[in-house]
């Protein structure tokens, strides 16, 4: 049985990047690394269909068990499309962090660890809510 | 990943659910391209879900970029762009209602500045964006038996409005597809949804489809298979979301920058 081994190494390495990329607290970086790992799940799948044989279409001298097979193709045929619809999501994510906070850090929510840590409800903490940010959006709109 | 990747082909052990696919796509299918009516007929309630994930992306992305109202089509040129240049018309004054002459290659080229157009990128796709689109139409309707389909027809038409969109700007892809993306998503979705109740409502299966076959006087034989309409929903979806997506995060970031550089 022979194994393709430049599929492997190309899956291993676009995990890894994307893997790396995806522990990032920026979210661009979490979009790039999403981007990679989904194309290394798609080479994973073509992998996974097994050896590579003639083009699943019907003609005439092509008998069906030389074809590849075509159940691993519909799927990532189905997962591209899938990841470009993420991806837009993820961008525009990006973009609206931007216009609100001029940064898109993803960073730790004080409240949450607050109550998870079982200190009480943020309110009762501080007792006051921070202002927001003068320079968005929102100002003109309160 | 790459040891599993290693292993994962030496542990089969069961014989591939896709084994007969061959025969049944011909036989119940009517394609000879297995993909393509896999996608389209055996598997079509995977595709379904696909699309309805995609309408909500494509929302989610509106929502996100636009602030008030996420409705409503591309913006349109404005009428004063031609008003502050006369030369924009052409010299024959019947053509005087018309906006601009035959000498423009992009409708809206003129509404950038100059120092961000290409004359080389606007010629290129004002020559490709006719050919795109009906090599889009050929993919959609070659697709059951020859390489092609709604996901492949639908990203082409995509490249030509993207194309339109980089030379022009953003008054470029309201002149190019002057239709709320919203109305097609909704009509791709509603077409293959229909697709799915006719069958039901006929008496058949859910998604079922029905080859049908007679002889036309000049084209010979003709063999239509319903899942064609099936893919004439995805094939809508997939420009929906890529107008979407254009108009969100292309025309409408222009225009906030745009704003945002006024203040």
């Amino acid at each position: 049985m022979s194994v393709n081994v430049v599929l492997i190494v190309a899956v291993g390495v676009l995990f890894g990047t994307g893997v790396y990329l995806l522990m990032e607290r920026s979210l661009t970086r979490v979009l790039l690394g999403f981007v990679l790992v989904g194309n290394g799940v798609n080479l994973l799948i073509l992998h996974m269909g097994g050896p590579a044989g003639e083009a699943p279409i019907i003609a005439d001298g092509v008998a069906a068990s030389e074809m590849n097979d075509p159940l691993p193709q519909a799927l990532i045929l189905t997962a591209i499309v899938i990841t470009f619809g993420v991806t837009a999501f993820i961008l525009a994510m990006i973009y609206r962090s931007w216009r609100l906070a001029h940064g898109d850090l993803v960073v730790d929510d004080v409240d949450d660890r607050r109550v998870a840590s079982g200190a009480g409800s943020p309110e009762e903490a501080d007792g006051e809510v921070e202002a927001q940010p003068a320079d968005t959006e929102f100002e003109g709109l309160r | 990943m790459m040891g599993v990747a290693a292993a994962v082909v030496g542990v089969r052990a069961a014989a591939p659910v896709s084994a007969g696919w061959a025969d049944l796509a011909y036989s119940f299918g009517g394609g000879k391209n297995i993909v393509n009516v896999a996608l389209v007929d055996i598997r079509a309630w995977d595709t379904m879900g696909e699309i309805s994930v995609l309408i909500a992306a494509a929302t989610g992305v509106a929502s996100l970029i636009f602030i008030r109202r996420r409705t409503g089509a591309p913006p349109r040129i404005p009428v004063d762009v031609y008003a502050a240049e006369p030369d924009a018309r052409d010299d024959d004054p019947s053509n005087d209602d018309r906006p601009l002459g035959p000498r423009a290659w992009l409708l809206a080229g003129r509404t950038l500045p100059p120092e961000n157009r290409s004359i080389i990128l606007e010629v290129t796709v004002r020559l490709l964006f006719h050919t795109a689109i009906i090599v889009s139409l050929y993919l959609l309707f070659a697709g059951h038996n020859r390489p092609g389909g709604g996901f492949a027809g639908g990203l082409v038409v995509g490249l030509a409005l993207i194309g339109r969109y980089l030379a022009g700007g953003r008054y470029e892809l309201g002149e190019a597809l002057p239709v709320d993306a919203g109305v097609v998503l909704g009509l791709g979705l509603m077409i293959a949804v229909g697709t799915g109740v006719v069958g039901l409502v006929l008496g058949g299966e859910v998604l079922q489809s029905v080859i049908w076959q007679w002889s036309l006087p000049v084209f010979g034989e003709v063999k239509l298979v319903t899942s064609l309409f099936f893919d004439i929903g995805v094939y809508l979806v997939v420009v929906g979301l890529l107008l979407d997506v254009l108009r969100s995060l292309g025309a409408e970031v222009d225009r906030q920058r745009i704003e945002a550089d006024q203040l």
